[in-house]
């Protein structure tokens, strides 16, 4: 008689598709998932640990290396939490500087995951044409910070500088080019038959698991939860600004493909309305050279490419934090991953690796 | 020139130096009392609905810090993340935290939002070394690999917890690398080297 076995299967660490060094332990019937486990911790590098034993200008640096896709965030979370914990308020220009910096960081963010993501499903033309457009961002970005991927951006209290000679006018530039070309893409993908094939309703992830797995982003805006932090509870000058948050409605991978494709065009409308409002003046708050926070603690969250960035500090009144804990999204988004792919062929979990948009240096710290 | 009532004129080589930094500093911005007291609908609730759970509140740039009872985290939990005036279904962020003075030696921090009614509260408890802490994967799934995470690098022990393994150390690892006696570079180097 024939009889049927379970397998086990093993993906990653080293694999083209986990984009990194994620291990995942399929158990297949057949070709079909019926459960997961996840093995991180590859790229653990005890940051929190190291966070002890530094200053915390010291610190900034650090974070750029957790989400390296998007170390604006990194930069700008932290840097508003040791605010926060100080009680330092910053200057308009260097908070409209930091959010134009910020959303051409999560444009960027977002065309990497746009490239790899089809690159994963097959198609690669993408994969070109997004890396271009990341090219402008990152060039503007070394214009203004010296440096193409760990920026180390921002100082606690505003900005090590001004804006370099003519770097709005390259911004407006660009502001004005994009579109065009976020129509090379849609014209690549969204009405692609394959591209349909592979993402329409693989990986179907609905509101009420996406909350209790906790996660954010725009994999729970695809859920159909609004809940964008940059609305919910703005920092920063936010709450000035006019966008929309895009939502979806069947839940799956084509549905979190769209939304933040929509999100790129909303960032260029932030970016647009941060560049007319550009305010003049002081970029840096007057902060003591030694920065020793008082007493306390504060939870501090930011709306990052990913999801919510989070940074959780204790300070005992040193120049050290007591504490320092980094709320990564991918870490928590990625825990959702066997919920998805449960009864889904093993093509699809490469799709849904890519859908959540993990970035392994942020999951393992 | 600004009238200066104290000494007119006789000390003004001496004064002229004095003013830029007063100018270049000019008066500390207006002191915000980080711990003044907030209003907090959530904790309100609870303290209407567990008087005996809560046994300190904190306040900090804003944010409301509740410690809580152990035995009494579960149903506190629940009755936040059911209530339908609260809806705290959230769970942020968990993590602990290493007090190695004190009696009860580690500090669990629970982070909750409400995304339909925008409330957070900041949840704590304390459990002494090797003292198993109350597991709230039951209330969040979130909860588990952040426990996991507690668990493996703190050395934190999670009661009903379904999946209790280290997360992100290797498996054969000894010691919790987070416990502020651990040294930053680790007791044994010798990993490091080529074999």
């Amino acid at each position: 008689m024939f009889r049927t076995e379970m397998m086990d299967i093993n993906m990653g660490p080293q694999h083209p598709s986990t984009h990194g060094v994620l291990r995942l332990k399929l158990l297949l019937d057949g070709e079909t998932v019926t459960d997961t486990d996840v093995l991180i911790g590859y790229l653990h590098r005890g940051v929190e640990k190291l966070c002890e034993t530094k200053t915390y200008p010291m610190i900034e640096p650090y974070t750029d290396r957790l989400d390296y896709v998007a170390a604006m965030y990194e930069n700008l979370g932290y840097v508003e939490t040791v605010e926060k914990l100080m009680g330092v308020k910053v200057p308009e220009r260097a908070e409209y500087i930091r959010v134009i910096t910020a959303e051409l960081q999560r444009i960027a963010s977002h065309l990497v995951w746009l490239g790899t993501h089809a690159l994963d499903i097959g198609a690669m033309t993408v994969f070109f044409y997004c890396f271009r457009e990341r090219e402008i961002i990152l060039d503007l970005f070394e214009a203004f910070c010296g440096a193409r991927l760990t920026y180390n951006a921002y100082r606690i209290g505003g900005l090590p500088w001004d804006l370099p000679p003519g770097w709005v006018d390259r911004v407006r530039h660009f502001v004005g080019i994009f579109p065009g070309r976020q129509k090379e893409y849609d014209t690549l993908l969204t009405r692609n038959r394959i591209w349909l094939g592979r993402t329409k309703g693989v990986g179907i992830l609905k509101a009420e698991d996406a909350v209790d797995f906790g996660v954010t982003g725009p994999c729970l805006r695809a859920a159909g939860v609004d809940y964008d932090l940059r609305r919910a509870h703005p920092y920063s000058v936010y709450d000035r600004f006019q966008f929309d948050v895009p939502l979806g409605e069947n839940f799956d991978t084509y549905d979190r493909y769209l939304i933040r494709m929509e999100e790129m065009r909303q960032s260029l409308r932030i970016i647009q309305q941060a560049l007319d409002h550009l305010p003049g003046g002081e970029v840096m708050a007057k902060v003591p050279k030694r920065i020793k926070p008082p007493v306390g603690e504060v939870y501090h969250t930011v709306e990052g490419p990913r999801g919510e960035l989070g940074f959780y500090i204790v300070s005992q009144g040193d120049d050290k934090p007591y504490r320092m804990r980094f709320r990564s999204p991918s870490f928590v988004n990625l825990q959702a991953l066997p919920h998805m792919v449960r009864g889904s062929l093993v093509a699809d979990v490469v799709a849904v690796i890519g859908t959540l948009d993990i970035v392994l240096g942020d999951v393992d710290r | 020139m600004p009238p200066q009532p104290p000494s007119g004129g006789s000390p003004p080589p001496a004064e002229k130096p004095a003013p830029p930094p007063a100018a270049s500093r000019p008066a500390p911005p207006p002191k915000v009392d980080l711990a003044a007291e907030v209003e907090s609908i959530p904790l309100r609730a609870l303290r209407e609905k567990f008087p005996q759970a809560v046994l300190e509140v904190s306040y900090f740039a804003g944010e409301v810090n509740v410690l809580l009872r152990k035995e009494d985290l579960e149903p506190v939990c629940r009755f936040l993340k059911d209530d339908p005036a609260l809806r705290l279904d959230y769970l942020s962020n968990l993590c602990g935290v290493d007090y190695p003075d004190r009696p009860q030696r580690f500090e669990i921090v629970y982070h909750l939002f409400s995304i339909p009614r925008r409330y957070r509260i900041n949840l704590k408890i304390r459990v002494a070394d090797g003292e198993p802490a109350p597991s709230v994967t039951g209330v969040w799934r979130t909860a588990n690999w952040h426990e996991r995470e507690a668990f493996d690098l703190l050395g934190i022990p999670f009661e009903g917890h379904p999946d209790l393994r280290r997360i992100l150390m290797p498996d054969e690892w000894q010691g919790h690398p987070l416990r502020k006696e651990y040294p930053t570079k680790g007791y044994d180097r010798d990993h490091l080297k080529l074999r």
